[in-house]
């Protein structure tokens, strides 16, 4: 059996940049979307973070990174998925709406 | 950036010695799927009411205290960085450390439902109930739901604390993954409520 390394790995040693990463996205992005109007630029730089913090997560946090397959995929395709359907739900509002109004005769 | 995935023994799975093996148990795995399965309708509730009320969900999120979201997101953030940094510790049999971290996550989770019961109590003051509108019953219908993963999240990291402190996860860590697993699962689910609730106008 292999004998565990008593010093912290590069992937340990890595989250605490992560960690950082993720809450300057979090406080940055809460300040400038406070600030600034809201607009399609404001719109699609929320769902950016949304996919970038949600992307390191899945890799690192989670490992998936270490472990391509269907899990992975899945995991990151919910990431892909989500933003862009905030972004379709705030400049397609008005088609969404018409293909979701139950049609009563 | 070079991927380095744990490798287990024998002991812990079926996996040959070295092989590294993904994190965690199936059963994990597939409630965490579920639960993302059950956060992604709830999603597509907000969606299509967003589509139907766009006036609402942009005035919206002007009425919710977004200081209270903010540091909620950094906590959840912070408890995933803590149990991830338990589940490298337990790895490298440093038992102690790993239950400081998991003492982290736990102050995550007091720090996130005092937080939510100060921001509650603001909201009710200010008007902002259920059902004061389609928004109002969105943003009270997925946070609540949010808020029953936490507390489910303390009642397993009270059990993984009592197993870490036994001595359970000296070989075979599954049980500390699974459950980092799923705290990671709450705080993704998360990083998309927020955004959409308390920022997105």
């Amino acid at each position: 059996m292999a004998t565990p390394s008593s010093s912290p790995t590069a992937a340990e040693r890595r989250l605490n940049l992560l960690w950082l990463a993720l809450v300057g996205l979090t406080l940055g992005g809460t300040l400038l979307v406070e600030r600034a109007n809201p607009g399609v630029a404001v719109t699609l730089f929320i769902c950016l973070t949304m996919a970038i913090k949600g992307r390191l997560i899945i890799d690192y946090f989670m490992e998936l990174k270490a472990f391509p397959g269907r899990l992975q995929r899945l995991f990151r395709l919910y990431f892909y998925l989500l933003p862009l359907l905030t972004l379709c739900t705030w400049l397609f509002a008005d088609q969404i709406a018409a293909m979701t109004t139950l049609i009563t005769r | 950036m070079q991927r380095e995935p744990h490798t287990t023994n024998a002991t812990a799975t079926t996996a040959a010695p070295g092989v590294p093996t993904l994190p965690g148990n199936r059963g994990i795995w597939v409630g965490i799927l579920a639960e993302m399965t059950e956060f992604g309708l709830l999603f597509m509730v907000y969606f299509i009411a967003r589509a139907h009320h766009p006036e609402a969900f942009m005035k919206g999120p002007g009425e919710l205290h977004t200081e209270a979201g903010m540091i909620n997101t950094l906590l959840m953030i912070s408890g995933s960085f803590c149990v991830a940094k338990a589940t490298f510790a337990v790895r490298r049999q440093k038992q102690r450390l790993a239950l400081r971290w998991l003492a982290g996550v736990g102050v995550a989770i007091v720090g996130y439902l005092l937080i939510k019961y100060l921001e509650i109590t603001w909201n009710i003051a200010h008007g902002v109930v259920g059902t004061a509108g389609v928004f109002y019953a969105v943003y009270y219908y997925l946070t609540f739901t949010h808020m029953v993963h936490i507390v489910w999240g303390g009642m397993g990291l009270t059990w993984i604390i009592f197993r870490t402190a036994g001595g359970a996860y000296h070989e075979n860590h599954q049980g500390l993954e699974s459950f980092a697993l799923y705290w990671h699962a709450t705080d993704l689910a998360w990083l998309i409520i927020f955004p959409l609730i308390y920022l997105l106008r």
